[in-house]
């Protein structure tokens, strides 16, 4: 298990695109972040009005990576390299799931330092309202642990990688749609909950439970759901 | 041209048997039904219809910008990205098959593959609608107040040209897949284009010029503008096309395949 | 190096230079192939091999230097040079989720010549696969793949074909058939064959010729059996051996 996680840690560290992908996220928080400043009055809320526009890149960014880590042996036909070396084969997925939810939370952070340092530098000493980072990083351990769950049971169902980014950016982007409509139920979307789980749990604390735990158990049931296929599926790659 | 039409009917037949379809058709199918939910729930405010079956197609186009880019965008990396890197394009150009006649055929099934996602999102608009509105007395989109055939004929005309600004669109991912080596990388990049991308059409001296003006208003302006400022976009568009596959044939015929 | 007779060659390969990433690839090689011959092209890994087959292919393009088959320059003229030229470069590749006689169907349609529906058949009767023509070649071995692809390099009746290694994942009784049918298509039906291949004991029974390929440059080239005259040895692993020795001590 460990010696996948490293695996997988190694093909992030040493594959030039996620090193793009951190140059990207620096960029458009940069670029949200000044726009935001110039074009708007937001005051002290400004980082919470930047992140408000970064959410649908990071999540677009998100399912990319997700899948593309998900995907790179089927893509590369590298799994008759990797699945040999493993005790169990749910320790594939396990890993992969495990580091896609690490990144995220990586990138997750380099926003809110960009955002940060591009304010500070644009406006020394001014007070900034933030996210309760507890709950901001807890929200978006949740909802990346779901989301690449739920991208690794489709991978196992279809095999295939077109598939796979297709249905992650299309529910991305099905949730960016509703998430206007209605904000108590759009609170549990995915691509909200980074931003919503701390005002979910002090509304009301039953709901919040309830809302946690029914993440914990869909990726959970997902998690099982895609060992169950992979563990007993063929690969002629 | 032999060659270009067995090559376009291949892909053509292969696009209408993908899994890839299906997933799409899912997708909008689940937009749709979400959106007539929503109205019927909490009424026309919260959406962008207006609540007639008849033209519930033709207001839904829009609302599908980003969905509809990256499912171009994967199309276009299934055409050339997965043709590369499952070496399946030696199969083709190892036959008498050049390397024009190769990116002929990928262009006209990007259009092909335009027209027909334009025509499963109407289809399935004319469904949803009237399974959530019924047919109504009125076709209403911007503007343009009809009904029956006038309204088919107006949603027909908008779809055309809704399916011609992502084929440009496509092009431009056709382009950029001739150095990106992932069909993810290719969606993501794209997609992500077109949500910065509606940062810069808020500068109304650029944005005729602008791909994403046209990906979310051409359809529209058809009908809201003058005839000049249509034919003016469909100009624009034209070059596109004319830029974009010159140079896309251009960078293919001169590209070493190590396939 | 022995020179070729101009006019009979079927490929003529004059003076091809190939840089990647600013590294030269391929250092001014060239030789001639005649009608007929059964010419190995040999060398050990990274000489080059793939690189000028590819060119020869037009998959890549040489930065200086000409490629002429059957007269006709790949460079003004390939729908020509390139109409009777059958090929399989690194590895066979089909629509896995098509069957063999669907690829073989669409790839006669691509076809400078016309193809008739029979040929198909029989090229599946020549590499033994016509018990497999209806199954999907994402259920073929490797084995199967490589007569495949043989079988797709004959069926426009090509007048030269071009093989890289296509003894790949190929069984025993398989490479057997395989030096059997080039040679009877090379006597009977004046195929010329291009094959570049590691298996040294095959190839000495195949190939009448031969050039040996090492850091992109042609070490030597010519008739077999007077290299092995001229070498003092009687088998093609020791005159590889010897020509690459006295290239790398050089």
């Amino acid at each position: 298990m460990i010696q996948q996680v490293k695996h997988d840690i190694f093909y992030v560290l040493y594959n030039r695109k996620y090193r793009l992908l951190i140059l990207l996220t620096i960029l458009l928080t940069a670029g949200l972040t000044i726009y935001t400043a110039v074009n708007t009055n937001a005051g002290e809320d400004i980082l919470i009005l930047v992140f408000g526009s970064f959410r649908q890149m990071y999540w677009i960014i998100c399912a990319y990576f997700i899948a593309d880590l998900l995907s790179t042996d089927y893509h590369s036909q590298t799994f008759k390299n990797i699945i040999p070396k493993l005790s169990i084969r749910n320790h594939y997925y396990l890993s992969k799931i495990i580091v896609a939810t690490l990144l995220g939370i990586v990138i997750l952070l380099i926003h809110v330092v960009t955002s940060w340092l591009t304010i500070g530098s644009l406006a020394a000493g001014i007070e900034l309202n933030y996210f309760n980072l507890s709950y901001f990083l807890c929200g978006a351990l949740l909802s990346l642990l779901f989301y690449s769950s739920m991208l690794a049971f489709v991978i196992a169902i279809s095999g295939k990688e077109t598939v796979t980014i297709g249905v992650a950016l299309g529910l991305i982007l099905l949730q960016a749609l509703m998430e206007g409509l209605d904000p108590v139920v759009s609170a549990h979307f995915p691509t909200m909950y980074v931003s919503t789980l701390h005002d979910l749990v002090s509304a009301n604390l039953l709901t919040g439970i309830i809302s946690i735990s029914c993440y914990l158990i869909f990726t959970f049931l997902l998690f099982i759901g895609t060992i169950k296929i992979f563990s007993k599926q063929d690969l002629f790659t | 041209m032999k060659n270009i039409w067995t090559l376009t009917s291949f892909e053509f037949k292969r696009m209408l048997t993908s899994k890839m379809l299906l997933v799409y058709t899912l997708i909008y199918a689940a937009m749709y039904v979400l959106t007539g939910v929503i109205f019927k729930v909490y009424g026309a405010g919260k959406t962008v219809v207006a609540g007639y079956g008849q033209s519930f197609p033709v207001e839904m186009l829009q609302a599908g910008i980003t969905f509809t880019a990256v499912f171009v965008a994967i199309y276009v990396g299934e055409i050339l990205i997965q043709e590369r890197n499952n070496g399946t394009i030696k199969f083709v150009l190892l036959r008498s098959v050049s390397r024009f006649q190769y990116y002929i055929s990928r262009i006209i099934s990007i259009f092909l593959f335009s027209l027909l996602l334009t025509f499963i999102i109407i289809l399935i608009g004319y469904v949803v609608g009237l399974l959530f509105f019924g047919w109504g007395d009125t076709f209403v989109f911007y503007s343009v107040t009809t009904s029956g055939w006038q309204g088919i004929g107006v949603t027909v005309l908008a779809g055309l040209a809704f399916a011609f600004a992502y084929f440009i669109f496509g092009l431009i991912a056709l382009l950029v897949s001739q150095v990106i080596q992932r069909i993810a990388t290719l969606a993501m990049l794209m997609g992500l284009s077109t949500l910065v991308g509606q940062y810069i059409v808020i500068y109304d001296q650029i944005k005729q010029y602008v791909i994403y003006e046209h990906l979310l208003f051409f359809h529209i302006n058809l009908f809201e503008k003058s005839i000049s400022y249509s034919v003016t976009s469909f100009g624009i568009l034209v070059g596109y096309l004319i830029v974009l596959g010159t140079a896309g044939c251009f960078l293919f015929k001169k590209q070493d395949l190590y396939v | 190096m022995m020179q070729a007779n101009k006019k009979e060659s079927i490929l003529e390969i004059r003076n091809l230079n190939k840089k990647i990433d600013r590294q030269t690839v391929i250092d001014d090689i060239h030789f001639s192939i005649q009608k007929g011959d059964i010419y190995g092209f040999l060398g050990p890994n990274g000489a080059g091999k793939t690189t000028t087959l590819r060119m020869i292919t037009r998959l890549i393009f040489p930065n200086s230097g000409d490629i002429l088959i059957d007269g006709h320059s790949i460079k003004n003229d390939s729908f020509l040079a390139l109409s009777r030229v059958g090929s399989i470069i690194e590895n066979p590749a089909f629509y896995l989720h098509l069957t063999a006689r669907q690829n073989l169907s669409l790839s006669a349609k691509l076809a400078a010549v016309k193809v008739p529906k029979t040929r198909i058949n029989e090229v599946l009767s020549i590499v033994d696969l016509k018990e497999a023509k209806d199954n999907k070649v994402k259920t073929f071995s490797l084995g199967m793949k490589q007569r495949l692809g043989i079988a797709n390099a004959l069926l426009c009746y090509p007048s030269l074909i071009i093989l890289d290694e296509p003894t790949n994942g190929v069984d025993p009784m398989g490479l057997r058939e395989m030096k059997t049918l080039i040679k009877r298509l090379a006597e009977k039906e004046k195929i010329t064959f291009l094959i570049s291949s590691h298996m040294l004991r095959e190839m000495e029974d195949l190939c009448h010729k031969a050039a040996f390929i090492q850091s992109g440059k042609i070490v030597e080239e010519g008739d077999i059996s007077e290299l092995f005259r001229v070498y003092q040895v009687n088998n093609l692993e020791d005159l590889f051996f010897a020509c690459i020795k006295e290239n790398l001590t050089s």
